[in-house]
């Protein structure tokens, strides 16, 4: 089981939507069983997969990451897979693979971050590293089902909270989403230096690659993508942000479905193939 | 692995495979599974403690009732199923509404034919798997009948071996209708 973090410092990049597209293009065109954890109590990623009444539906049956993380207050824990809302993506054609593919998703909710604050402060009280011991235990549960899925994907919240450092801690890549302006690029690197090095002092083992959303095409865009090569495994080709893309972002009803070519759109090639590389990065 | 080290990754196979199959298409579900091997009140018969139980409530979009099943799924590992689990089984169906037998096999445990023959014409499922870590290993072999558990059975199962939470929002669920409307949702 690879488990592969979407993280950024900067919120606003793209790592919700970067989520949805590579979970999708894995599981479909891939053949893997992918597991996407929303841990942004934003819920964006869950919004993009359920719809809202989706969410609202995950929320009042208890089948959320909030849930999931309430139970490790009532001791050991619950098992994951009774948070887990299977077949999440509204794509046909990964219904169709059966078990040669799948996508699950774990849901986020809001009330993610009271919970987050609570427990970091009773960490703190006992003088413990929070991300540490909520890894520790996700880990654990992951452990259980490492049979069931060959991908998890960490959808991580902005910012460098217990959350986010939770998911990065457990991952084995890491795919930083980002823009090329010159704030995006200067975050970037705080989050490569001083969250990742001196912060989490991530062992080399633990491989990074940036991808790269692009607002809009002009010579600063050009110098910072320049910038971007150089500095990091840049994965290619930058996605274009256009309607079609916030076409697919969007589910109206739970249960909708569409095909790939109707989702993406002219997208659907670009995303396809730069989901193939982010694949073979993370399988190489 | 002993029979209670099965409970979890069976446990797994119920939540991820299981319960979505059973899913109304358009409708709403809920289902919980839980270890209820040792759960229940002492002294009320043989045979009434599946070692999982499943309970789903479920309606389609576009009827106006909820329904509750229960199911109850006998554990047996490697080596040890043999007829009586499937008189096991068949007896915990009084309870419930679907009784299943699964059962772990490998090639030197292969399944007996006679315990797929009993299944069959007693009405009570039947599930192998080789490796009860991976979902996807789980073969459905024969689907449980229909049982048809008294009101009181049902109400008496669920307050002896669900956990108090899990009562708790069946309850509320049964209450509000579980109804999420799309329309006010997405505003």
């Amino acid at each position: 089981m690879k488990k592969v973090a979407v993280a950024n410092l900067k919120g606003g990049v793209g790592k919700s939507t970067s989520t949805l597209f590579l979970s999708e293009c894995i599981s479909l065109y891939h053949k893997k069983r992918v597991l996407v954890i929303d841990l942004d109590p934003q819920s964006n990623s869950s919004l993009m997969f359920l719809s809202r009444s989706g969410v609202n539906e995950a929320e009042a049956c208890e089948k959320t990451f909030f849930h999931f993380l309430s139970s490790y207050d009532n001791g050991a824990g619950q098992t994951l897979s009774k948070f887990i809302k299977v077949n999440a993506s509204d794509l046909f054609e990964i219904r169709r693979l059966g078990e040669n593919a799948r996508l699950d998703l774990l849901p986020s909710a809001p009330k993610m971050w009271i919970y987050e604050t609570e427990f970091d402060r009773s960490c703190y009280k006992a003088d413990l590293e929070p991300a540490d011991r909520l890894s520790a235990f996700l880990e654990n549960k992951l452990i259980q089902l490492k049979e069931a899925y060959d991908v998890v994907i960490f959808d991580c919240p902005p910012g460098f909270s217990t959350l986010t450092r939770t998911g990065i801690r457990l991952a084995d890549v890491i795919v930083s989403p980002t823009i090329p302006d010159e704030v995006s690029v200067r975050s970037l690197a705080d989050f490569t230096e001083i969250g990742m090095r001196q912060i989490l002092r991530l062992e080399a083992k633990t491989k990074h690659c940036v991808i790269v959303s692009l607002m809009q095409k002009n010579s600063t865009t050009r110098i910072m993508l320049n910038r971007l090569r150089e500095k990091y495994t840049l994965i290619e080709p930058p996605i274009g942000y256009s309607i079609d893309i916030i076409r697919a972002l969007e589910r109206i009803r739970q249960n909708s479905m569409r095909k790939f070519n109707e989702k993406y759109r002219a997208k659907g090639a670009t995303v396809r193939r730069l989901a193939a590389h982010v694949h073979d990065f993370v399988f190489a | 692995m002993a029979e209670h080290e099965l409970y979890e990754p069976v446990q797994n196979f119920v939540n991820l495979r299981f319960a979505p199959s059973v899913h109304p298409k358009y409708g709403f579900q809920y289902s919980i599974v839980e270890v209820t091997a040792k759960a229940g009140i002492y002294g009320e018969g043989q045979w009434t403690r599946p070692d999982l139980s499943l309970v789903t409530l479920w309606r389609n979009k576009y009827a106006p009732t909820l329904h509750l099943d229960l199911y109850g799924f006998e554990v047996k590992a490697l080596g040890s199923a043999s007829l009586l689990a499937v008189h096991e089984a068949l007896a915990q169906g009084r309870l419930l509404h679907y009784s299943y037998l699964a059962l772990h096999v490998d090639k030197e445990n292969p399944l007996n034919s006679k315990i797929r023959e009993s299944c069959r014409s007693h009405g009570v499922g039947l599930i192998t798997f080789s490796n009860p870590r991976n979902p996807d290993c789980y073969n459905i072999l024969e689907s449980a009948q229909r049982g048809r558990p008294s009101l009181n059975a049902i109400d008496e199962f669920i307050e002896s071996r669900f956990a108090e939470s899990t009562r708790r929002k069946i309850e509320q669920l049964i209450r509000t209708g579980a109804y999420f409307d799309e329309e006010s949702s997405s505003s």
